[in-house]
């Protein structure tokens, strides 16, 4: 069974050149392009694909609004952020918005492959920066959460595990997912799964966050 | 009587005479100390003169007036900013005036049997000077106050109790205690004054300073700008144009073009990655330049050693700074790519003793392959040059060994 591959981006020579790619893979197969919102929407309920590719930029709004969309209505399908500089504000956004991996533009066909591919076996690439914002954001959270939310500790859908604190730190500092492997005595592919794992909480976090405002503001009953 | 009080509110003088209505307003409790102390001065004399009439009424009056008086100030303290309307003012002065008004007409209604009166006169004194010296209350104030309880009271001793001496005696005593009352006043006036002027002065001092900032800051942006500029100009700039150069004239090939495009994607990446708010974190820095770099340096077999120990925070280190640090490594790693032939490079960040004479405590970042060095600095040129350059530009210093091996280590200070 072939990987279902879909690209929304309004660079028409990025989409060509994805499209190259994909179609290259054995296991992969394109199923389709659009290049604005609300196609991307349509993309998304008809095509159902178990890997979305998101530019930010869209001509009728932005990247993250279909991320939400489609974190919510196609809760299956893997969405990488694709972005030129890896600019990594962005990127955090969009794993707030439900997106688990992210591609920089430049990369070699074979390395956009083998990053679907790893994704998909439900592992997460990191970066230093966003590492150490992650860090920095669930430090913020644990001091403001609500006391029944924290006492739970890492059974906590929004709270990191020992472990995966232990891989932002690391990467953070520039280890790379071999080195962290080894420090924590897992796999490869477990570091990346504890990636991953970070960012669904992370997002779940900020969905608890939004509820939580929304209840402080009385938009909503406890 | 009430110009005093109403003056104009930018006139410096006019601020201090209306500061000064504000403190007399504002001291409500003594003025209801002062009422008190009238009204035991009333009872005494009530024990000594209880048959006469006219006392009795002149009681009356005094409590009213001084009951409305303290009410009146009690009122204008609650509203606190605000409370003083010109016709609160000018009511303020027709109450200080009538009861002024009553304290010397006290000497025509008492009986002028001889130990009475030369105890009101005494005791109008008394008053008088307690009123004038103590309280902060203004010119207007004073005058009105003063000025009929003077006339009234020594009149009061000249054709009331037929002792002109006692009369002119008091007037003059009195008159000496308003003038004294008006002295105290006007020093009064002239430290507020002073203090305006001096809170005017340091405003006008501030003001500057902020305008100081704000140019410095705008400077800042300004050189920040121009720094990118030229740094693009120099950098990205400069090999995109050599290199469609090459490519115009058929020199260069498709590979060596996009290795071409390459390094300047590399480099705009660089200096994108220095204006990253990584609030000084140089580990992170690093680390980002490894998390580009790494890849590279994989495939070409070369195994990366890679110790971060904790340092302390670098506050010098913005994005300029940054930059040149990210500069001289990526220009190290790319020498030990290109040119070492080494098969490990070790990268080690840590505190260090420094050395060379120079005493306290430095960063140190070491990167050290095991390839086969250089023996003649002269020949690896430029690429040294640019880094010790970029060392000095930010006060550290950068030291090249090259035996077995090549070592680059660059201290940086921990404060500049």
């Amino acid at each position: 069974m072939q990987l279902k591959v879909a690209i929304v981006d309004d660079d028409a020579r990025y989409r060509a050149s994805i499209a190259h790619a994909v179609m290259s893979a054995p296991d992969m197969a394109l199923v389709g392009a659009a290049d604005d919102l609300e196609s991307g929407k349509a993309l998304l309920a008809n095509r159902s694909p178990d890997v979305l590719l998101v530019d930010l930029g869209l001509p009728s709004g932005s990247g993250v609004a279909l991320i939400a969309y489609a974190a919510e209505h196609l809760p299956s399908c893997d969405v990488m952020v694709v972005s030129v500089f890896g600019d990594e504000r962005s990127v955090l956004a969009s794993i707030e918005a439900g997106a688990t991996g992210y591609l920089l533009k430049d990369l070699s066909n074979v390395d956009l492959a083998e990053q679907i591919r790893s994704l998909r076996s439900g592992g997460s690439p990191i970066s230093p920066v966003i590492a150490r914002q992650l860090l920095n954001r669930f430090a913020l959270s644990k001091t403001d959460a609500p006391i029944d939310e924290r006492s739970q500790g890492s059974e906590s859908p929004s709270e990191l595990s020992a472990q995966e604190h232990k891989v932002l730190v690391l990467s953070s500092r520039g280890h790379t997912y071999d080195e962290i492997a080894l420090a924590l005595g897992v796999s490869r592919q477990t570091v990346l799964t504890y990636v991953k794992r970070t960012y669904r909480k992370l997002h779940v976090h900020s969905k608890m966050a939004a509820v939580h405002e929304a209840r402080r503001m009385g938009w909503l009953r406890t | 009587m009430s110009a005093a009080d109403a003056a104009d509110p930018m006139d410096p003088a006019g601020r201090g005479r209306r500061e000064l209505l504000r403190m007399s307003l504002s001291a409500w409790p003594s003025s209801l100390a002062g009422v008190a102390l009238m009204a035991l001065v009333v009872a005494a004399s009530f024990l000594a003169f209880a048959s006469s009439r006219a006392i009795w009424l002149w009681a009356v009056a005094c409590l009213l007036t001084y009951g409305a008086h303290a009410l009146m100030l009690l009122v204008m303290q609650r509203r606190r900013t605000g409370g003083l309307t010109p016709a609160l003012a000018r009511a303020n002065l027709f109450l200080g005036a009538t009861g002024g008004s009553l304290w010397g007409s006290l000497t025509w209604v008492v009986p002028t049997e001889p130990p009475s009166l030369p105890l009101m006169a005494a005791l109008a004194c008394g008053v008088q000077l307690l009123g004038t010296a103590r309280s902060p209350s203004s010119m207007a104030m004073l005058r009105a106050i003063g000025l009929p309880g003077v006339v009234l009271a020594s009149a009061g001793l000249v054709w009331h109790a037929q002792l002109p001496l006692a009369g002119a005696t008091a007037f003059v005593l009195m008159l000496m205690i308003v003038r004294h009352g008006r002295q105290v006043r006007l020093g009064l006036i002239e430290s507020i004054e002073q203090r305006h002027r001096v809170e005017a002065l340091s405003e006008e001092v501030q003001r500057q300073q902020a305008r100081l900032l704000a140019a410095e800051r705008d400077q800042a942006v300004l050189n920040e700008r121009q720094r990118l500029l030229r740094d693009m100009h120099d950098g990205l700039g400069a090999s995109l144009v050599s290199a469609l150069k090459m490519i115009e004239l058929g020199q260069l090939t498709l590979d060596e073009a996009a290795s071409v495009l390459h390094e300047c994607l590399d480099d705009l990446r660089l200096v994108i990655d220095s204006l990253e708010p990584i609030e000084h974190n140089l580990v992170t820095l690093l680390a980002t330049l490894r998390y580009r770099l790494g890849g590279r340096l994989d495939r070409a077999g070369i195994a990366i050693e890679w110790s971060m120990n904790e340092i302390p925070v670098l506050a010098w280190m913005n994005a300029p700074e940054a930059l040149e640090v990210l500069r001289i490594v990526q220009e190290a790693l790319t020498n030990v790519l290109k040119h070492s032939r080494a098969r490990r490079v070790r990268v080690t960040l840590g505190l260090g003793v420094r050395t060379g004479g120079e005493t306290g405590e430095s960063v140190c970042l070491t990167i050290e392959d095991n390839g086969m060095g250089f023996k003649d600095e002269s020949r690896s040129g430029r690429g040294l040059k640019h880094m010790r350059h970029r060392a000095q530009l930010i006060g550290a210093t950068l030291e090249i060994t090259a035996s077995e091996g090549t070592r680059v280590d660059l201290r940086l200070p921990l404060q500049r």
